[in-house]
């Protein structure tokens, strides 16, 4: 339970809140590298804030303010250049930092133009997406995770959640959700309606573990049946500060990433690399597609893992009333992380960089993350790709069947051995 | 003159009184913030976590508010759990408020 005042210090993200600061450190992607194949800008809203996308014809991205400073029209109808984007009402120009550099209407000897500056930021694309930093300079590195550069087949599922960003991510560090919301409550589903629900996902928490970590706080548990010798203890899987979480197994690599568009919109994506085996095609762009989340009737699917995850943040509310929760035992995650954002706004109001900032170049971020997840193994990825938000994948079928052959000729090694 | 508040009602007033009353006794300080409606259905609830919480470090005795500290309550049985983190000397841990002292025995 939360005092009101916490909890709108928690939820709010736009400008000059303490959120909103702390949030602004960091890359988001916001687009695909296909958006832009047939236009060169795009609306994008992300911490409450509407800016334009663009890329110019040599592959620049640039990301500034939608409403041109003149008289308010949106750039994402001007007109993109090398160096920027020129306004198409009146032909207001500016660069890349968001300096207005021309104003054709005005006479050239005045310096009306250099009094306007726009909000802007940095962009750049990594794994297919475009992503983008509109904090304060100098803008930290962009973290190079390892789900985004690794080698194997590239699927991305996405959709946008009415709800804010935050009870999304408290989701990621309440382990005990599985056991009921995709074990139990997936099971009742299936005996109600006639098909059979993953059992990896029904096991017994035994124990919960959370440390705090250098990207985040690292999850673990223990499952009836198991030890801390299996991974789910021994390694575990990190929630990565501040809005993904680093899931895996069975040679299925996940990142969710949960961009916070506003204090009552979420930009959700599943970012997954396949890679059984070394016979793999690498596909630079990732197949990208949405999920469903709600029916024709406008009711919420339940019957897919992601779907049981998206009815309980939505029916949460677009802010879930912290003052009126009851958390137990089992939440101490959930507290450990509003602690964790807590810290990280005041290292920014002190002038400090957050956790998770990197500053440094590099190739990868290999995160940790276990591999045998729930002790299902070979019957993982199937029972993932099937009852979860890669069913509706365009390529789920293809898929399916490389996991599946990765799994037989490892039975047929075994066997000959 | 029958009492027709509902069970919700007469709960919230108990503890209104006994959070006015505290107060009234200077007890507890005068808290600034705000609270839920008070139709809210854990409206009481609410009122006892800003009451209760704490209020300043168990180390260096820092306001857990006014230095961007948190403090989350959650409960175990009838204890309530306050995880606090001190926005001043970083102390990390919880305030537990209980009202019986309960011994778990080791099996034996």
């Amino acid at each position: 339970m939360l005092t009101v005042e916490q909890n709108e210090e928690l939820t709010q993200v736009g400008p000059g809140t303490p959120m909103g600061e702390l949030l602004r450190r960091y890359w988001y992607p916001i687009a695909f590298e296909q958006d832009f194949d047939t236009l060169p800008s795009k609306s994008v809203r992300l911490l409450s804030e509407n800016w334009t996308l663009y890329k110019t014809p040599s592959g620049k991205y640039g990301i500034i303010t939608e409403k041109c400073a003149h008289r308010s029209a949106s750039l994402t109808y001007g007109v993109v250049h090398e160096d920027g984007i020129r306004c198409g009402y009146h032909g207001w120009k500016y660069d890349f930092d968001g300096q207005c550099v021309e104003q054709p209407a005005e006479a050239d000897n005045q310096n009306f133009r250099d009094r306007v500056k726009m909000k802007a930021g940095k962009a750049q694309t990594m794994g297919g997406m475009v992503w983008v930093y509109v904090g304060p300079d100098p803008a930290p590195e962009l973290p190079r995770f390892d789900v985004f550069v690794k080698d194997g087949i590239r699927d991305v599922g996405f959709t946008t959640i009415p709800c804010n960003w935050l009870q999304i991510m408290e989701n990621s560090v309440d382990p005990h959700h599985v056991e009921w919301l995709h074990g139990y409550y997936f099971n009742f589903l299936g005996e109600t309606n006639g098909f059979e629900a993953p059992k990896a996902f029904q096991k017994k928490h035994i124990k919960t573990g959370f440390d705090e970590i250098e990207w985040g706080i690292l999850k673990r548990r223990v499952l009836e049946g198991h030890s801390e010798a299996n991974d789910d203890w021994a390694i575990g899987h990190p929630l990565v500060f501040p809005f993904y979480m680093r899931v895996g197994g069975a040679y299925i690599d996940q990142m969710q990433i949960r961009v916070p568009i506003d204090d009552t919109h979420t930009w959700k994506l599943f970012y997954s690399t396949h890679n059984p085996g070394e016979q793999l095609t690498i596909n630079e762009r990732p197949v990208v597609y949405e999920y469903l989340w709600k029916d024709e009737d406008g009711r919420l699917i339940t019957d897919y893992i992601e779907g049981q995850d998206i009815m309980a943040w939505v029916s949460q509310g677009a802010i879930t009333d912290r003052t009126q929760e009851h958390l137990g035992r089992s939440d101490a995650g959930v507290a450990l992380l509003r602690k964790m954002f807590k810290e990280n706004m005041r290292k920014v109001a002190d002038g400090e960089d957050p956790i998770g900032t990197i500053r440094e170049k590099h190739d990868i971020i290999n995160l940790p993350c276990e591999k045998d997840k729930f002790g299902a193994e070979r019957t993982f990825a199937k029972a993932w790709i099937e009852g979860g938000s890669m069913r509706y994948s365009p390529q789920a079928d293809e898929l399916i069947a490389l996991h599946l052959e990765y799994w037989d000729s490892v039975a047929k090694a075994e066997a000959g051995a | 003159m029958p009492d027709e508040s509902t069970p919700s009602e007469v709960a919230r007033a108990r503890v209104s009184s006994a959070a006015d009353s505290a107060l009234a006794s200077g007890i507890l300080p005068e808290d600034p913030h705000r609270l839920p409606p008070p139709t809210d259905w854990w409206a009481a609830d609410a009122e006892r976590h800003l009451l209760d919480k704490p209020k300043f470090c168990p180390m260096c005795a820092s306001s857990i508010h006014d230095r961007g500290g948190i403090s989350t309550e959650y409960w175990t049985a009838d204890t309530r759990n306050f995880m606090t983190w001190c926005g001043d000397c970083g102390w990390f841990g919880e305030v537990v408020r209980f009202s019986r002292v309960t011994i778990l025995e080791e099996d034996h």
